[in-house]
């Protein structure tokens, strides 16, 4: 469905969007398995800090200031403590797009962004954790003038980039 | 890849109320106030503060002075009450101390409003707090909020939207 919807060429943003929203596509055309250990751990600690969020609402609710206030203080150094590991977890992992193995236990770690003004996909391929490959991928060579998506052509062009360094 | 997705949307959404209401709270603890931002709902302090101000309070006075501007509300009335210290009377250092407040606006003190028997306020229980600083008139979207319905849910639908739409 996605190989049918246009893009906007003018928008680095939807340009980006689209990119990523392809790439595991693409990565499972090159024999990978995308894990998604990083992103439910990422939905998990969101979810928590919601939750621990909500329950502070009901006790706010239901309880005067002065009883409730050492639940209070206990709900906001948990939602500090949580908060502050999601906050880690995006420093750390920062504009990661995609993590994935491939059928020899290999990691890709994908990483993908852009500057405001410019139509070029900048990536950080990192494999196995130890190797990591930069590049700057042009938007213009992996969609057609009027602003379909190629699948093929962004597989190859990850795949050079891949090859690349492995070389 | 789908419902993750949409998990992602959901919690995005729900971080706008999460995180505002946790910034809330911290702020309620750090001042220990119940409210420590309230908006002036009537014209009794005039000319010092008018409706739709918006008063920063703290409270973790050890206690009250003269003069002071203070926030308070009577048991069995939700309303916040903005006026001065009229008159105070305290035991040894201060463990506890009564006050007594009258609107600079309103013609007598506060005696009337007090409940039924109260003679003064307990500057420790029936305070919200003193009144440390003030930005004029930014209030009056909440007295919109809270006394036109429209108003609430039209900007509480903006907010959604906006949150929903950013990309970038």
């Amino acid at each position: 469905m996605s190989s049918l919807k246009k893009t906007n060429l003018d928008s680095v943003t939807d340009l980006r969007q689209t990119t990523d929203d392809n790439l595991p596509a693409a990565l499972t055309e090159l024999g990978y398995d995308q894990s998604f250990k990083l992103i439910d751990t990422k939905l998990a600690l969101g979810s928590v800090t919601v939750v621990i969020a909500g329950l502070l609402f009901l006790v706010d609710k239901k309880y005067e200031f002065n009883e409730s206030y050492n639940i209070t203080v206990i709900s906001i150094l948990l939602y500090a403590i949580f908060s502050g590991i999601l906050l880690y977890l995006n420093r750390v992992y920062k504009d990661v797009k995609y993590i994935g193995y491939n059928s020899k236990g290999e990691k890709i770690t994908i990483a993908g962004w852009t500057k405001k003004f410019d139509p070029i996909y900048y990536t950080k391929i990192t494999l196995n954790d130890k190797t990591t490959i930069e590049s700057q991928l042009e938007f213009k060579k992996f969609f057609d003038t009027l602003g379909y998506f190629n699948r093929e052509a962004f597989v190859t062009v990850l795949k050079g980039q891949i090859t690349k360094k492995s070389q | 890849m789908n419902v993750r997705q949409q998990l992602q949307q959901l919690l995005t959404l729900a971080y706008v109320f999460t995180s505002a209401f946790i910034l809330w709270k911290t702020l309620s603890i750090i001042t220990n106030s119940h409210s420590p931002i309230v908006v002036v709902l009537s014209g009794s302090m005039e000319p010092a503060f008018q409706r739709g101000d918006i008063l920063f309070l703290w409270n973790r006075d050890d206690h009250a002075k003269v003069g002071d501007i203070v926030v308070y509300e009577i048991k069995g009335k939700s309303i916040p009450i903005v006026h001065r210290v009229l008159r105070e009377h305290h035991s040894k250092d201060f463990a506890k101390q009564l006050l007594l407040t009258k609107g600079d606006n309103n013609p007598v003190d506060d005696l009337g409003l007090y409940a039924k028997k109260q003679m003064y306020l307990n500057q420790k229980t029936d305070l919200v707090g003193t009144v440390k600083a003030y930005l004029p008139k930014l209030g009056y979207v909440t007295i919109l909020i809270s006394e036109n319905v429209y108003f609430k849910f039209g900007l509480l639908g903006l907010m959604c939207l906006s949150s929903l739409f950013s990309n970038e």
